[in-house]
């Protein structure tokens, strides 16, 4: 399909259009803020397809980029070529849809032919850029022919993943809906799980799934989750004998608080063996106090 | 290998310097140095804080050591000082692909007093890649707002200041105030700061590894806690 799109491209956006789509593919990244920028926007997106699609039961959805496409920063393959969802992501000063020697509007016109050429179902383009003032300017100016299927989404830029995720909401809460909880140590270890298996498979598209599996077995991964857990006799009642110390197991992890001072979360999940271990040694030595007890919170 | 000492290093500082990177240097006399060190620090930001509320956040292994030296360093000069002890383990990532290092909290002592502080102190015996200390003040400031940040550390690597400021935003970073006696630019395969502080910290500390390091609570919090929870007041109080 990939290399199918030179060939095809030449048919339907002509040849000087085709010679510069494989110019594009041929350069390239250059890595730098650019990359990172289309990094944490892929992460971000992910983190949000993961609880729309996979945790609802819904069939996931391919993620590529550096794909042989005109708008190839980002795109979500959606099933059979029901749908293309392209994003373009501009983390320089000066974008406007007309300038250039290649502007944003032309790769966007090109990338619906493409589309259309593959027998493509539905395709969006979306413009992404950082600064929110600029991005409205673009959205109130996006030109006529194609704006019924281009969109301009303003994504801040970090230049880490703890910066990012102070200064922008949309990708702490999209990885926030898949924590054990909103700490922002735990919201990034995930974040950078999602990073690492992200641009593990850069270069070809990946399945979400696949992505997501990749997340999960790592340790820790701090992603909640409703399983059953069992219990061991006495753990319980050896826990809740200790004067101020509370605890819970709701979101898969083992979350517990002392008085208003400590507080902490275990590193494995309640239904690894890890957690049946720390169980067995609560009840083999029955601790009294909190002083007992916080040595095996950890 | 070259280290640049700040004005700050004074020759009795230099030498307990030179002792800490040692590799001779046993246990007990690293972390009576490293007190030493955190007394000095302490002394050098009396006039900066008197006064004021002052809020110590620091790691599990420095508490007794570095963190202690430095309250009782502020002794009679401070109005009061809260304390937030951290168990982060770290998790290194790939920086040639842009996978962050993390350092995610396991556990922590924080006493809620350091919510209201005017000032925080972030005390690491060294800062390097300032992975654990961009965690622990992320995690801080989102729930104080201190209008000065003091960065403490014995050492730092010649990077650690952008390597921290490029964590957080410019309304952040404005805050920051750095103190330290020295400063090196050369680290060793295993990527320990040379001389640094002689190694890997846990290990110059008696610490198998960092996960035997998380299961030690530093009697510094286990005072404090008692202190608190029986109502008596913790804030150095009132040194």
């Amino acid at each position: 399909m990939q290399m199918d799109n030179l060939e095809l491209s030449k048919k339907v956006c002509g040849l000087a259009a085709s010679a510069y789509l494989a110019n594009k593919h041929r350069g390239g990244k250059a890595g730098g803020e650019g990359v990172q920028y289309e990094n944490w926007f892929a992460v971000y997106n992910a983190a949000k397809l993961v609880t729309d699609t996979i945790q609802n039961g819904l069939p996931a959805p391919f993620l590529s980029t550096q794909t042989v496409d005109f708008v190839d920063d980002f795109v979500i393959l959606w099933n059979e070529d029901s749908c293309h969802q392209h994003f373009q992501l501009k983390n320089t000063e000066n974008v406007s849809w007309s300038s250039g020697d290649h502007p944003i509007a032309d790769d966007f016109r090109y990338q619906k032919l493409l589309n259309e050429g593959a027998g493509v179902g539905k395709t969006s383009a979306t413009l992404v850029l950082p600064c929110p003032e600029k991005a409205g300017r673009l959205q109130k100016s996006i030109p006529e022919d194609i704006s019924n299927y281009s969109a301009v989404e303003q994504f801040a830029f970090g230049e880490t993943l703890n910066h990012l995720l102070q200064i922008e909401p949309k990708l702490r809460d999209a990885l926030a809906s898949l924590c054990v909880n909103a700490d922002l140590d735990k919201i990034e270890r995930l974040g950078s799980l999602f990073v690492g298996e992200w641009v593990s498979n850069c270069g070809t598209p990946c399945n979400l799934m696949d992505l997501w599996e990749g997340v999960l077995r790592h340790e820790p991964n701090y992603v909640r989750s409703l399983s059953r857990v069992d219990i061991l006799e006495k753990f319980e009642a050896i826990l809740m004998q200790i004067e101020g110390f509370h605890y819970t197991m709701g979101q898969g992890f083992f979350e517990w608080s002392y008085l208003e001072s400590d507080s902490g979360v275990l590193e494995y999940s309640v239904v690894s063996e890890k957690f049946f271990e720390f169980q067995r040694i609560i009840v083999m030595e029955e601790p009294s106090t909190f002083e007992e007890l916080e040595r095996h919170l950890i | 290998m070259s280290r640049t000492l700040t004005e700050l290093a004074t020759a009795s500082i230099q030498s307990l310097l030179d002792r800490l990177a040692a590799p001779a240097t046993p246990p007990a006399e690293y972390k009576h140095i490293m007190y030493q060190l955190g007394f000095e620090h302490g002394k050098a930001l009396r006039d900066k804080l008197e006064g004021k509320s002052v809020g110590i956040a620091c790691t599990v292994e420095d508490a007794d050591f570095l963190a202690q030296g430095i309250i009782e360093g502020l002794r009679g000069s401070v109005s009061s000082i809260s304390v937030a002890c951290f168990w982060n383990k770290r998790f290194p990532g790939d920086e040639t692909r842009n996978i962050p290092d993390t350092a995610p909290i396991q556990r922590k002592y924080s006493e809620p007093t350091i919510k209201s502080v005017d000032s925080l102190i972030v005390a690491k015996s060294i800062i390097s890649g300032a992975c654990v200390v961009k965690t622990n003040l992320t995690h801080l400031i989102r729930e104080s707002n201190p209008s000065m940040i003091y960065v403490v550390a014995p050492v730092m690597f010649t990077n650690a200041k952008s390597n921290l400021e490029k964590e957080f935003a410019s309304d952040i970073t404005r805050r920051f105030a750095y103190y330290y006696f020295a400063q090196d630019d050369q680290k060793s395969a295993d990527n320990n700061v040379i001389p640094g502080i002689g190694g890997n910290v846990y290990q110059r500390l008696g610490f198998e590894d960092q996960d035997d390091k998380n299961h030690y609570t530093p009697e510094l919090v286990i005072n404090r806690r008692r202190n608190l929870s029986s109502g008596k007041s913790t804030s150095l109080s009132h040194a």
